[in-house]
């Protein structure tokens, strides 16, 4: 069975040819800014599970008992099997059994219409069938910064309407790969010019 | 409401008559949604939220009119503009000034005493 993630789907309708470079078995560049936003996840996650609270982050009323505590937790694992061949897989970075809630972190610029759009946000309503709503908390990437615009909180709910698209988009990228096209986000000589490509320097079609 | 084929047969009595019934139900209906978006943003406990479809967003807009123009220099706030009301007078006094149009429409105001 192949377990396709949020991102590589994403990856499939932006830029396909990166699809054969995960088959490869390579990885992305790594930049700095992926990672930047980890300390915010994680002030975040324990001021909302009560292990540690933040005065910075008083105004957020809705608690999490359950939050990611390593990468890839299970206790934050959503699994959607599509048909035989093809299922997804994610992690919410918490969420609320009993009220019906799970917990969306992104640091950046996000506003309540990108949320709303997100097929990650759609996807994790998928996984979570009897999940009535999410909370988005949004803000800085460094905490710092927290004191003077603290973070934002979002609700935004969970509907039978965003499961099916979110199933629509899955089985549209699944019908990418099978396909057998790949040359998405490459120039006319089959060339990886992108200096964004999500694999950067990595990326096998920029060495051809 | 009168039908689109009746408005060019009424009377100006009547679409004046027509005016007043829709005039008072826009402000009635401008000040009942008020009434519902103070009931809202009393309930509210997040900066944003969708709700039947609709994104509700708890924004800040700040208003500047006591601000003084010592102030504003001093946050290097002042820029040069075009005095609109200089420029109107002398419009309608007749002169053609380069780069002005203008547009005719019909202002309605209530004059009955009350």
């Amino acid at each position: 069975m192949i377990i396709l993630s949020f991102s590589t789907i994403n990856m499939l309708y932006t830029a396909s040819h990166n699809w054969i470079n995960k088959q490869m078995g390579l990885k992305p560049e790594d930049r700095p800014y992926f990672k930047r936003g980890r300390a915010a996840h994680r002030i975040i996650q324990d001021h909302v599970s009560g292990v540690r609270l933040d005065d910075r982050l008083a105004h957020i009323n809705y608690k999490f008992p359950i939050v990611e505590t390593v990468d890839f937790d299970p206790k934050c694992k959503i699994f959607v099997p599509v048909d035989k061949n093809y299922a997804v897989r994610g992690y919410v970075d918490g969420h609320d059994p009993v009220n019906r809630r799970f917990l969306e972190i992104k640091t950046g610029v996000w506003s309540i219409g990108k949320y709303q759009n997100s097929f990650q946000r759609k996807i994790y309503s998928l996984g979570l069938p009897s999940y009535t709503e999410s909370i988005m908390v949004t803000g800085e990437w460094d905490p710092n910064a927290w004191k003077m615009a603290p973070p934002k909180v979002y609700i935004v709910p969970s509907t039978p309407k965003d499961r099916q698209e979110a199933m629509d988009w899955i089985i549209g990228g699944i019908n990418i790969i099978e396909k057998g096209d790949f040359s998405g986000g490459l120039d006319a000589g089959g060339v990886c010019t992108n200096p964004y490509c999500y694999y950067g320097v990595n990326c096998h079609f920029k060495h051809l | 409401m009168l039908q689109p084929e009746d408005l060019a047969t009424a009377t100006k009595e009547q679409l004046v008559k027509e005016f007043e019934v829709a005039d008072n139900a826009k402000d009635e209906m401008e000040a009942y949604c008020k009434v519902i978006r103070d009931e809202l943003a009393s309930r509210m406990q997040v900066n944003a939220e969708v709700v039947n479809g609709f994104s509700l967003i708890k924004t800040t807009k700040y208003v500047f009119k006591n601000v003084t123009m010592d102030v504003a220099r001093t946050f290097g706030a002042i820029k040069e503009a075009i005095d609109t009301v200089v420029l109107n007078k002398i419009a309608k006094s007749g002169v053609q000034i380069p780069g002005a149009s203008s547009t005719t429409y019909l202002m309605i105001r209530n004059v009955t005493q009350k």
